[in-house]
């Protein structure tokens, strides 16, 4: 929301002034101490942990994985399970198909190059959908944003419900946001997530290196159930390049990334249309 | 000597004794030859300006000749009070088009800015781009950088004293200005045989182009703002005044953005000559600033308040016995309501709002000694603060997890806090031309607003002291030199001072304003220090006056679980800060002025390494503010044309902002680009390139 704030700050003296710019600058980045990274779920689909280093800012050689470190996934209940690596995956998978369940809190312990780390997290309820769908509305008649809004239900009504929401062109991942349901009195929620502008879609360019959202582009959404703790790392993910801090993340031992656990809910998938779905009147934020 | 003393503490003695217990104020104390502070005279010290430099006991402390203000180079046509304190050595602003102003290394936040007694923040228009002070109707603006006398309080790292310009008593005068998006009017005259009035408003016109626009008409984009001073004079001993201020932003953006920030402040102050020795000075005083933030996106449907009200009276007395000595004896009261946040998220409503109760009391006496050469201004402030119930107050863990709800009755006392604050400044001087000064202070704040970003914003989150969050306590020590031409032509001075602060908080890694309602939960508090050394040189005399000014200074924090506990750059640490000025009167109509900066790049965090996760590059941020934003520097430029003809005086300005069209960093962002060798760009945003002004200004 604040991100939102300080665009709209920079708009309202963009306005004033009608002379604001971007520049691009050069900058000798400092070198930090490489650190080991984590990306991992248990879900109640699959497990697997991802395993990195950090590299310089220079280098551009994407996802330097590890393939040596020892990973166990722990449950609760007593059960522990070491997983191996898979090196077309390049992540360390269950060998028995291990899956999680609700309520259940799972950890994870790794050893890399030596050092332990470690998480927990515990997994909540799915949290069913009743429906997904584009819709658009127009700013200041200059543009026009494309939204994919999904509604539901909150697993846990009356209590703070956390979400991570991620939708999918293809196999890429193409947006996420951490929502949470401290607002979803009712029991049901509805979320909106901004996937493309108007321009964007005419250009075929975008601010963020990721290809605009194109005519006959299938979306999946997953519905992710996370704990507090998980989410805390993606809402800090989410607000990191401005604040320029590391997320929160919830591994101990010195490393970065999240181990979470998580029910995941597939909605159907959705097929963007921008001439069928500007036919539509924008809706404004009364009718939803 | 030592006998000296014990008679004026004594004498101090018995004044505090009458004052503070018995509530009597003497009336008695008769010399002659002394002039009396009036705070209800307007102060233009244009030609006092230098002897005050080298004179005043208070090292660090700037008066603000309003008249030379106007001459500066203003944006869009408007003169600006807030933009000229900018200039001074030891002050910085905040950024393009941003009204905040930092003091020796410290915060917008830690400035306490007093109108007529009254407390003000967030003192922009158009989220800075404007002061939110109408520099027609102020007539003293004062600031004391940290070292300041013991009826000052409130901000840890200066006060900002200013005063409603009392209208003239013997003729009417009305005055109108037209500028590129703004106008102002300004009125004043007697009131009757005894008394005067002065009225001055300014609005933005900006929202009659939006409305023209046709299909922008659905967006707003405004402010005003209204002074109004009555004075009156109930006998040749008592006068009366009152002074209103009423400010007023709002941004709307179709449906989807309703925002608005007010400041409404009111003082009633009753001024009474006891001797021509000897006055009083009472106040009472309400203020609110408040905020209201609507965002409507659909889903995303958030309207978040708040506010910060106080209700004060003051009560002061000043005496000067004799050529030697000058005391200063006076206490007050105030009940502070603040909002933090109250929001309402969708169907939920959230609120966090609290009550404290504020006292102080002080004395000093300004001494001067040895014919003269030797004055000091020492004193004693002691400040109370209590938190007190009705609403919940909490513990919390490390993490900042609540662990315990505390319930306290409404009004009782959940948690006080003392401060005591001495405060001692000395002036050595040798001859008229060179003065040593030297002074140490120590300030509280019981309010602190706390940001995510370095700039002055609406969304600010008001801590008030409570069981958890303890008073921003800053102690400076500073020393200087001063040092004028025979002739007062030209003036230098030298100033060098260190501060310490604690208290000092900030949020928590990876939190933001909205994270949570209870605002304790988000922060946590450190530590902070702040050293330097500011150099200045006036030309006083002849059609070119100005000053250049250098400051050099750094700014360090250190706060449990940021870089390890350990010492590391503030965001607003900028090492060198250059400003000249010149105002020169090219013949009796045309005048001429330009300011040039030039500041350090503020100091920033950049990516130290990169991964990948959840399908995105991500950047890892190592040590906290080892980098520099590019350096700004700007130059604006103004000439104006005066015209009189009989009592009417018209005047255009024409000015050019940033007059080279230099891009300065406002924003400095990360971004991954696949045609770069590194697969990283940096970006910078800039606010403004060149903006050329015009105003006409008619005044009777």
């Amino acid at each position: 929301m604040q991100r939102n704030v300080l665009y709209l700050i920079i708009l309202a003296l963009g306005i004033v002034a009608a002379v604001s710019c971007e520049h691009e600058i050069t900058f000798d980045y400092p070198t930090a101490e490489t650190k080991v990274v984590f990306d991992g779920q248990i879900s109640n689909e699959s497990t697997f942990v991802r395993i990195s280093h950090t590299r310089p800012v220079a280098d551009s050689t994407k996802n330097h994985f590890i393939s040596d470190a020892q990973v166990w996934v722990a449950s609760d209940d007593g059960t522990e399970e070491q997983l191996y690596y898979d090196e077309e995956q390049q992540c360390y998978l269950s060998s028995t198909g291990l899956v999680g369940s609700t309520g259940h809190t799972y950890q994870m312990r790794a050893i890399v190059e030596g050092r332990n780390y470690e998480a927990t997290a515990t997994m909540p309820p799915p949290a069913p959908v009743d429906t997904i769908y584009f819709r658009w509305i127009d700013v200041l008649h200059q543009v026009k944003l494309f939204f994919v809004c999904v509604k539901g239900q909150d697993p846990l009504p009356g209590k703070r419900n956390y979400y991570l929401i991620r939708l999918l062109r293809g196999e890429e991942l193409f947006r996420w946001n951490p929502r949470s349901g401290r607002s979803n009195t009712d029991g049901k929620f509805e979320y909106d997530i901004i996937c493309s502008s108007d321009s964007e879609t005419s250009s075929g360019l975008s601010d963020d290196g990721k290809p605009p959202l194109m005519d006959g582009d299938t979306l999946r959404m997953e519905l992710m159930t996370i704990d507090r703790q998980c989410w805390y790392y993606f809402q800090s993910m989410a607000v990191s390049d401005r604040t320029t801090t590391n997320p929160l993340t919830n591994i101990r031992g010195g490393g970065l990334g999240v181990f979470m656990a998580t029910n995941i809910t597939r909605p159907d998938t959705i097929v963007f249309d921008k001439e069928t779905l500007l036919s539509k009147e924008s809706i404004s934020s009364h009718d939803s | 000597m030592c006998r000296f003393l014990k008679k004026m503490t004594l004498r101090h003695s018995i004044l505090l004794f009458l004052f503070f217990v018995l509530g009597i104020i003497p009336v008695n104390a008769q010399v002659e030859g002394v002039q009396l502070q009036d705070t209800l005279k307007e102060v233009l010290v244009k030609s006092q300006a230098a002897t005050r430099r080298l004179n005043d006991v208070q090292i660090g402390a700037e008066k603000i000749d309003v008249e030379t203000m106007s001459q500066l180079p203003a944006m869009f046509g408007e003169r600006d009070i807030v933009k000229s304190i900018q200039l001074l050595p030891g002050v910085k602003g905040e950024g393009d088009g941003l009204g905040g102003y930092q003091v020796r290394g410290g915060t917008s936040a830690q400035n306490h800015i007093l109108l007529d007694g009254a407390s003000v923040y967030n003192v922009g228009h158009l989220m800075g781009l404007f002061s939110a002070f109408n520099d027609d109707a102020i007539g003293s603006v004062e600031l004391f950088k940290g070292l300041m006398a013991a009826r000052y309080g409130g901000g840890s790292s200066s006060v900002l004293t200013m005063s409603t310009r009392g209208g003239d008593p013997e003729r009417h005068h009305l005055s109108t200005t037209v500028g590129l998006l703004s106008a102002k009017i300004e009125a004043d005259g007697p009131m009757g045989d005894n008394g005067s009035y002065l009225v001055a408003g300014r609005t933005s016109y900006l929202d009659l182009f939006i409305k023209a626009s046709g299909k922008y008409s659905n967006n707003a984009l405004n402010f005003y703002d209204v002074n109004t001073r009555l004075n009156y004079k109930l006998s040749p001993s008592d006068q009366l005044y009152l002074s209103l201020f009423r400010g007023h932003d709002g941004m709307k953006v179709e449906e989807l953005v309703n925002m608005t920030w007010s400041n409404t402040t009111g003082s009633l102050g009753w001024i009474h000559t006891l001797s021509p020795r000897s006055y009083t000075h009472t106040q009472l005083v309400a203020s609110n600033y408040a905020t209201d933030q609507g965002m409507d996106v659909y889903s995303f449907n958030l309207n978040m308040k708040g506010f910060n009200r106080q209700l004060t009276l003051r009560h002061q007395q000043t005496w000067t016995p004799n050529q030697v000595y000058t005391f200063n004896v006076g206490g007050e009261s105030t009940l502070l309501g603040v909002k933090s946040a109250s929001w309402r998220i969708v169907a939920n409503n959230e609120c966090e709002k609290r009550e404290g109760w504020f006292a102080s009391l002080w004395a000093s006496d300004d001494v001067s000694l040895f014919n003269n050469r030797l004055l000091v201004s020492a004193g004693l402030r002691c400040e109370w603060f209590s938190a007190l119930g009705g609403k919940p107050y909490y513990t919390f863990n490390e993490e900042g997890d609540i662990q315990d709800t505390l319930h306290f009755k409404k009004g009782t006392i959940v948690k006080t806090y003392t401060s005591l604050q001495p405060r001692l400044s000395l002036t050595w001087k040798i001859g008229s031309q060179v003065a040593f000064k030297a002074g140490y202070s120590r300030l509280a704040q019981m309010v602190q607003p706390i940001r995510n970003s370095t700039m002055t914003l609406p969304i600010d989150r008001l801590a008030m002291t409570s069981n958890y969050v303890k008073p921003l306590i800053a102690d400076q020590v500073a020393a200087g030199i001063s040092v004028m031409a025979n002739d007062g032509s030209w003036d230098f001075s030298a100033d060098g001072y260190w501060k310490k602060l604690k208290n000092v908080y900030d949020f928590r890694e990876g939190k933001s304003f909205n994270s949570e309602i209870e605002l304790e939960r988000l922060i946590i508090g450190g530590r902070g220090r702040a050293y330097g050394m500011e150099l200045a040189a006036h030309k006083n005399t002849g059609r070119t006056t100005g000053w250049v000014a250098y400051t050099l200074s750094w700014v360090q924090n250190r706060i449990d679980g940021i870089m390890g506990g350990e010492w590391y750059t503030a965001p607003n640490d900028r090492r060198h800060d250059f400003v000249v000025v010149l105002m020169s009167q090219l013949s009796p109509s045309w005048t001429f002025s330009s300011t040039w900066r030039y500041t350090t790049g503020q100091a920033m965090t950049v990516p130290s390494g990169k991964y990948e996760i959840n399908g995105e590059t991500r950047y890892y941020f190592g040590d906290r503010n080892q980098n520099r934003a590019p350096d700004y520097h700007r130059l604006d430029l103004s000439v104006a044309h005066s015209t009189t003809k009989g009592k009417a005086t018209r005047t255009w300005t024409f000015g050019l902002f940033n007059a080279y069209c230099r891009y300065n960093p406002f924003l400095v962002t990360f971004k991954e680009d696949d045609t770069k060798p590194s697969g990283t760009k940096a970006v910078v945003t800039s606010i403004f390139g060149i903006v050329p002004t015009v105003s006409f200004t008619y005044k009777y």
